[in-house]
């Protein structure tokens, strides 16, 4: 997809977030991952590391090669992301204590891969990365 | 993670969910739905005796599982390859023992919502009241389902213990199926 929709997507989840206080971490911690997967997805194409039909759709499924890519451009929002997603196992699927922190964190998180995102600029002169085999 | 938790997961979800308008605000709605609907199915799962329900969290790496950690210290959870343990999504993984035809009928329900995730969450496709139906009655008769299936398994428990009890001499403690919130397993 295209940076203009990713950011669409993420900037209407946030909105709907609005509804949630870090008491209902799930939702918030979700939405999180929801919302910042989408920016995240924003800086990889505006940077020209993957091309809009090359979706990243969880921070887990981001193969070694891109990681050591993405690491070089954006490793705060990469290592944001990976937290978000670290979360989830923990607070969303299982019932360790503390959700509340964890969801402030997240916000944090999602703030930091947003700013990633709307700092990002094309690589290689305009022409992005060259493809992954 | 036990039956208790998870049917107190689907309760926040649902509390959430209920927060949310369908339609403007559909990618959170439909969300709470899907994991509230799969909190569901763990449950049910659980209560089938098909999945095991201690305190192992799915991770997003399929098979791969957060376990052996204190409530209270986020750190010492560590992962694990598992198998028939809590699902993050049906199918996903699938488990050992055949579905009963009830947790059957379950899947099916969820399969519908899952089938809207990728065209409408994270794909272009525009949002109908239709969509918002399916959704929400595929939800519902996924849930709906599993606390059949919970509350069935609830009631042989109970008869179990009973007949129990008249066989042997000394009565059974309890009847309920208490929380195991926060027991280690090896």
């Amino acid at each position: 997809m295209t940076p203009e929709f990713h950011r669409e997507k993420a900037k209407k989840i946030t909105r709907a977030m609005r509804h949630f206080t870090t008491r209902e971490y799930e939702a918030v911690i979700e939405g999180c991952m929801l919302a910042g997967t989408h920016w995240f997805n924003v800086a990889l194409h505006k940077y020209g590391v993957n091309p809009p039909e090359k979706d990243v759709l969880h921070a887990e499924y981001v193969n070694p090669g891109d990681r050591t890519r993405i690491n070089l451009l954006i490793p705060q929002a990469l290592a944001a992301l990976d937290e978000i997603e670290a979360f989830r196992s923990l607070y969303v699927r299982g019932n360790v204590k503390n959700g509340g922190r964890a969801a402030r964190r997240a916000l944090k998180n999602l703030d930091v891969i947003k700013k990633a995102a709307q700092g990002a600029r094309m690589i290689n002169k305009g022409k992005g990365a060259s493809p992954m085999p | 993670m036990d039956i208790a938790s998870h049917l107190e997961k689907v309760e926040r979800f649902e509390r959430a969910r209920a927060k949310l308008d369908p339609i403007t605000e559909f990618e959170m709605w439909y969300w709470m739905s899907l994991s509230g609907g799969t909190s569901a199915v763990n449950a049910a799962l659980h209560a089938s005796k098909l999945t095991d329900d201690g305190d192992y969290f799915c991770t997003q790496s399929v098979d791969v599982y957060m376990q052996g950690g204190k409530h209270g210290s986020p750190d010492s959870w560590k992962p694990k390859f598992m198998w028939d343990v809590d699902l993050i999504h049906i199918h996903m993984p699938e488990i050992s023992k055949p579905l009963t035809p009830e947790m059957k009928k379950a899947y099916a329900a969820m399969q519908v919502l899952e089938d809207v995730r990728d065209p409408c969450v994270r794909g272009r496709k525009t949002i109908t009241k239709k969509i918002v139906r399916d959704v929400e009655a595929a939800y519902t008769t996924a849930v709906t389902l599993c606390q059949e299936v919970i509350d069935k398994a609830g009631t042989e428990q109970k008869k179990s213990v009973v007949k129990s009890s008249r066989r042997h001499s000394s009565p059974r403690k309890t009847t309920a199926r208490k929380s195991t919130s926060g027991r280690k397993r090896k």
